[in-house]
């Protein structure tokens, strides 16, 4: 009786909003302690009340049983849709006060392609073309905003040099960014106090230089674009950084992955970026596999999906843990199989994808 | 004294005879599932490979004596792709000036390569159909490669006139691209003309030796008479002034041999189904263009590489047996010209719909991607049953090699996966890959 | 002779109560039948030990041990005092025309392929400079060409070297502006004469604001180093026109008792058409590579035999290679080329190490090979420099770069 009716139900209860609770249980549920053989979670308002095994049906609470196995959804950290134009300002180099939350526009066609893939946190980035390209933001696919300055973009790649403004090199770049935190102002100020900082280069030298800036300021952040950042793990572990790792394609150098790996073994904090291109959000799965098959350990590479993406991003996402919005994604099988698609999207406990069958 | 010394020759002399020639090194392989085509698999059971081939397959089999021993969880077929420019020369795989008589075997650069063919080989793909020529309207001949080196060094090319390639619809407006799908057909059809004009030449030329033959055996037995009326003409036209006209007899006009036309000569044999014509396209309205005006041709074995929109096709593709070769990439929003309507769950309704599904890597040298492309398509609807029989047994069938390729049965070409799972999950890891019967890849090192 | 008495030592201390620490073990082994201490110093035979990336000892007469790196020549690491391994115009700041407080080593990137193939040819430490685009532009740094990828670990604590140029190239792509400046390319030199009076003015400041302290401005401090001799200036400056101009800056300044600035000429291809100024005032020239033509940067013209005609006038020379790592172009070749301008063979081969040390303020690690020193060796299958005998081998801070095979 409960399969007919809770369709029905849950139904109403996406339609009336956060009333009362609902428990799923699934095959099997990925918590943030490992995965639970036929899991349940109690939700309630919006937010996990209670995750286990053997969870009681409150007298409130309607059951509802799915065939498959499901998870805290994942972490895209880096991605510019929606910003369209908005995502870099040229008109300075420093734009330390500018917030891409500003920018974020929910109504934008492309955030369906992320709920498909299962993807229920974006960090929206800026466009690389300036040094420092302002606060990044944590949002929800055509949801709401989860955190509005999560990091300060900080570019140590030459893609932050434009011809006839200052800087045009990297000492200048350097001494310029230095020169800031002598006396730090606006998003400098705030660097250390809740915000973190997102560091873009593109080769290992510049990633040696932004890291050894953030050490320099105690910063706490990660590294972002950097495809063979395994070469930089001591320093990286050092200054207590993670790193985000761009898309690895088809055509990727194989040392690519194989350095993501190194990471992995030196617990060095990992997620998986969208880049500044607008890729398919199932690029996140295929890196964070290619990475598998390099020698990345399996729990390694699902926390860089799920809930080492959250804590880099600053941002309470990508886990299933109690007390957090109910952002869950119902797969057909296990998440890090390719083979397992996206049946169901939930965010903040309302249903925003996939059909009501089962 | 001599005989001492021969005596204590002849032990060496002995010793030195040759021994038995070596034997050819022989694989003996126990799994837990041995799947020798999708549907069909042994439980518990051995394979044996030997010069390079499968020597047998059973649950049975004894390991000889001196085989190397393997023993895996899963043993299946080699992946084949059959849609790529892995190891062409990077200027070669985007040329356009390509006609149909430009060979891939031509531009194949094993050095430059070599880092993505070992990356595929690893990945499980043993073998692929490489076309040069990017989006070309007429690609050229495409060759079968295995990614596996050959044993001096270069590539081995299984098969160098595989396939002939082509595009439809890749720029321009409907009316344009149903004009390019027109060329095409008209290709087709002069390719077919050529070869009826050469059969009826035969024809021809056989009924005139024969008239010939015949005439001239008449002649034998009337020539005087036929002499004597002759050199009366003769006369007569010398007395009227007249120029003597000799009288042509329409055995004397030989029939003509068809110019040679090296291009009409590849497309006959594209026509009469020789050669399996892969031809990519996109958009329903070249696609329809296509189908329709290949139907003439009832021995022409046409393969849609793409095929975004030709779901609606399905019944037609069906009814004349034409393989779609799918591309299930994620793509995000900037797409190529055509594949706007691209959806990852092609693959698995044209399969619903009972069409020959096959899965390439787009044309790319990203082959080495290929299973988890199939895992992403069975992730969107594709039974795994079908995705695996799309690497294995239609990919070969389409380029044919369905007789040496894409089975693990007795007398096919040893080019064996043996992995720790099912093959298209993607955590499965491979083990071993076997190429032409060595091991062309051991995960844990040497051979 | 030395062999009893060094046999009846090691009895003896083998009889004696052990050491209270063992003498480290010697890393690695080398052997020459001709080592080349430094220029006019050679040991036959030699036996080169190295201990924790510098030479432990060098033992004379001695026999290749089995298994020893052995090679019949053997010289210290060649310095190059003019390699040009940066990443381009994003290594130098060009928003003000006169940089002085920053340095190239910001922009330095060790995953380079380029060192490797630098140090494989025998080239062990460097002077790497911001590249010249502006007048100046900042400070150069001493590098190893071999190591572990880290500015830590590469970089040589040397005289502090401040770069600049003076010629076409700091003007080169820039315009003078029509209307409204938009950008600082409109507002730099656009003559040699600009770039100039960019020289003079620069020292011409710093030396008010010695004087006066409300004329004080960033970089002063760094100019006022330089009118002190605290800190060396290397200056481009390919023709004849350009060096002139280089030297008389110096004695202008002292002339008009703001200072004494220590200079070298970077790329001095014309030094030798007017040697007097350079003989008066002592600049030391790094010459640029020989040029297969005779015409070089800036259409300068260098005959072969500038190296001879220079030393007799007594002015200090260091070749340099600008980093090039081919067959003909590379700085063993450019001594090479020396020698058969009429240089000895001690006098080039100081040109590729004991004077680019000195004029690096590096002398007293690299440049030799004497203990204590650096373990930077090159190692030649015949006479070094010579055109029948290759680069065999080459040591850079002990570990093996380049292995004889």
């Amino acid at each position: 009786m409960n399969i007919l009716i809770a369709p029905i139900l849950s139904a109403l209860c996406a339609v009336s909003g956060d009333t009362g609770s609902l428990v799923l249980q699934a095959e099997v549920v990925h918590g943030p302690d490992g995965p639970i053989e036929k899991g349940r979670i109690l939700i309630r308002d919006g937010k996990i009340e209670a995750i286990g095994a053997g969870l009681e049906l409150p007298e409130d609470g309607h059951l509802i049983e799915l065939e498959g196995h499901l998870s805290a959804g994942l972490v895209a950290m880096g991605d510019q849709t929606g910003l369209k134009g908005e995502a870099l300002d040229s008109t300075r180099q420093i734009m330390d006060g500018a917030d891409l939350a500003f920018g974020y526009d929910k109504t934008d066609d492309g955030w369906g392609a992320f709920l498909e893939a299962g993807v229920t946190a974006v960090l929206l980035t800026p466009k690389p073309g300036a040094l420092v390209g302002g606060r990044t933001a944590v949002v929800k696919p055509a949801g709401a905003m989860v955190q509005r300055r999560a990091h300060l973009h900080v570019c140590f790649s030459n893609a932050a040099f434009k011809p006839g403004v200052a800087p045009t090199s990297y000492p200048g770049a350097i001494s310029m960014l230095e020169q800031r935190m002598k006396t730090p102002t606006g998003g400098f100020a705030l660097l250390g106090k809740g915000l973190g900082v997102l560091l873009a280069a593109k080769t290992r030298a510049e990633g040696l230089r932004a890291v050894a800036f953030a050490k320099r300021h105690d910063l706490t952040g990660a590294l972002t674009g950097v495809s063979r950042a395994g070469d930089l793990a001591d320093e990286l572990h050092d200054a207590g950084l993670g790193v985000i790792l761009p898309p690895i394609g088809a055509a990727a150098d194989p040392r690519v992955p194989a350095s993501a790996a190194t990471l992995g073994k030196k617990d060095i904090p990992l997620a998986f970026s969208l880049g500044a291109t607008n890729r398919s959000p199932h690029a996140l799965r295929i890196s964070a596999l290619r990475c598998m098959k390099a020698g990345l350990a399996r729990d390694a590479a699902w926390k860089a999906l799920t809930s080492g993406a959250g804590e880099i991003a600053n941002a309470p996402v990508g886990s299933l843990a109690v007390g957090r919005a109910a952002d869950m994604v119902l797969w057909s099988g296990d998440p890090l199989e390719l083979t397992s698609q996206v049946e169901r999207v939930w965010i903040e406990g309302k249903q925003v994808h996939g059909d009501d069958d089962q | 004294m001599l005989a001492p010394a021969l005596l204590a020759w002849a032990p060496t002399i002995s010793a030195q005879e040759p021994a038995d020639p070596p034997a050819e090194t022989q694989i003996f392989i126990k799994a837990e599932r041995v799947i020798v085509q999708p549907g069909k698999e042994l439980k518990d059971a051995q394979v044996l490979v030997q010069g390079g081939k499968v020597l047998a397959v059973g649950t049975d089999l004894v390991a000889p004596d001196g085989a190397k021993v393997l023993e895996t969880k899963v043993v299946c077929a080699g992946f084949i792709d059959p849609w790529s420019t892995l190891g062409l020369d990077s200027a070669s795989a985007s040329l356009r000036d390509t006609n149909i008589l430009t060979r891939a075997v031509d531009a194949l650069n094993p050095f430059g390569s070599a880092v993505h063919l070992q990356a595929a080989l690893r990945a499980g793909i043993t073998g692929y159909g490489v076309a040069l020529g990017g989006k070309a309207s007429v690609k050229g001949l495409g060759a079968f490669v295995c990614t596996a080196n050959h044993a001096d060094g270069g590539l081995d090319v299984l098969l160098k006139d595989s396939f002939i390639g082509a595009t439809v619809g890749s720029s321009g407006d409907a009316f344009d691209r149903i004009g390019y799908a027109e060329r095409l057909v008209k290709y087709i059809k002069a390719g077919e003309d050529y070869r009826v004009e050469q059969v009826e030449y035969t024809h021809e030329i056989a009924k005139w030796r024969t008239e010939i033959a015949e005439s001239e055996v008449k002649l034998e037995k009337d020539f005087k008479k036929a002499k004597k009326s002759r050199d009366k003409e003769i006369k007569e036209a010398e007395e009227d002034n007249k120029k003597f006209k000799e009288e042509s007899y329409r055995e004397d006009r030989q029939p003509r041999k068809p110019r040679f036309d090296a291009e009409k000569e590849a497309w006959a044999r594209v026509a009469e189904g020789t050669l399996p014509l892969v031809v990519e396209a996109h958009r329903y309205v070249e696609l329809s263009a296509l189908l329709d005006g290949t139907k003439a041709f009832d021995r022409l074995r046409l393969v849609i590489a793409g095929g975004t929109e030709v779901l609606p096709l399905a019944a037609t593709l069906v009814k004349r047996s034409i393989p779609v070769i799918v591309w299930p990439t994620p793509l995000g929003s900037k797409r190529p010209a055509g594949m706007r309507a691209h959806d990852l769950s092609l693959a698995g309704a044209l399969a619903e719909k009972d069409v020959r599904v096959l899965l390439g890597s787009g044309g790319t040298s990203g082959t080495r991607d290929l299973p988890l492309l199939a895992a992403l398509a069975v992730g969107h609807g594709l039974e795994p049953e079908k995705a695996l029989a799309a690497l294995t047994t239609e990919a070969a069938r389409a380029l044919d090699m369905g007789s040496i390729l894409g089975k693990v049965r007795a007398g096919y070409r040893a080019d064996l996966l043996l992995l720790d799972g099912d093959p298209i999950s993607t955590t499965t890891s491979i083990r071993q890959v076997i190429s032409a019967g060595k091991i062309a890849f051991n995960v844990e090192g040497g051979q | 002779m030395i062999y009893p008495g060094f046999l009846i030592s090691c009895v003896l201390l083998a009889l004696a109560s052990p050491a209270p620490e063992a003498p480290k073990p010697v890393d690695l082994t080398v052997h020459a039948d001709y080592l080349h201490v430094a220029p006019g110093e050679v040991v036959r035979n030699a036996l080169i030990q190295i201990r924790d990336g510098k030479i432990a000892s060098v033992l004379p007469g001695r026999s290749a041990p089995d298994g020893a790196l052995s090679a019949h020549s053997i010289m210290a690491g060649m310095i190059d005092a003019s390699a040009r391994v940066t990443p381009g115009d994003v290594a130098v700041e060009q928003s003000k025309e006169v940089i002085t407080n920053l340095s190239v080593t910001d922009s330095l990137d060790f995953f380079n392929p380029a060192w490797d193939r630098l140090a494989r040819t025998g080239v062990t430490t460097t002077l790497i400079a911001p590249p010249d685009y502006n007048v100046v532009g900042g400070f150069s740094v001493v590098v190893k060409t071999s190591g572990p990828k880290r500015v830590e670990a590469r970089v040589v604590t040397g005289a502090s070297i401040l770069r600049g140029a003076i010629g076409e190239l700091p003007s080169a792509g820039n315009s003078p502006a029509f209307g409204r400046p938009t950008n600082f390319y409109a507002r730099r030199p656009t003559t040699r004469m600009g770039v100039e009076w960019e020289w003079r003015k620069a020292f011409f400041d710093a030396a008010q604001s010695a004087r006066f302290p409300d004329a004080e401005f960033e970089g002063a401090d760094v100019l006022r180093a330089c009118l002190a001799g605290d800190v060396r200036i290397f200056i481009q400056a390919w023709t004849t026109a350009d060096i002139r101009t280089a030297v008389y800056l110096d004695e202008e300044m002292q002339a008009e008792g703001y200072g004494d600035l220590d200079i070298v000429i970077d790329a001095g291809a014309e030094a030798w058409k007017e040697p007097a100024f350079l003989v008066r005032t002592g600049t030391p020239v790094v010459l640029p590579p020989f040029p297969a033509t005779g015409r070089l940067g800036e259409r300068a013209f260098m005959p072969w035999d500038t190296g001879r005609k220079l030393t007799d006038l007594g002015i200090m020379i260091a070749l340099s290679a600008h980093g090039e790592t081919g067959l003909k172009e590379r700085l063993s070749a450019q001594a090479g080329y020396a020698i058969r301008g009429g240089l000895t063979f001690d006098e080039a081969l100081a040109c590729v190490t004991t004077t680019p040390a000195r004029l690096l303020g590096v002398e007293k690690q690299v440049g030799a090979v004497k203990s204590g020193m650096d373990a930077d060796l090159v190692l030649w299958n015949g006479a070094p420099f010579s055109a029948t005998s290759n680069i065999v081998g080459v040591v850079a801070s002990g570990e093996v770069v380049l292995t004889p095979r």
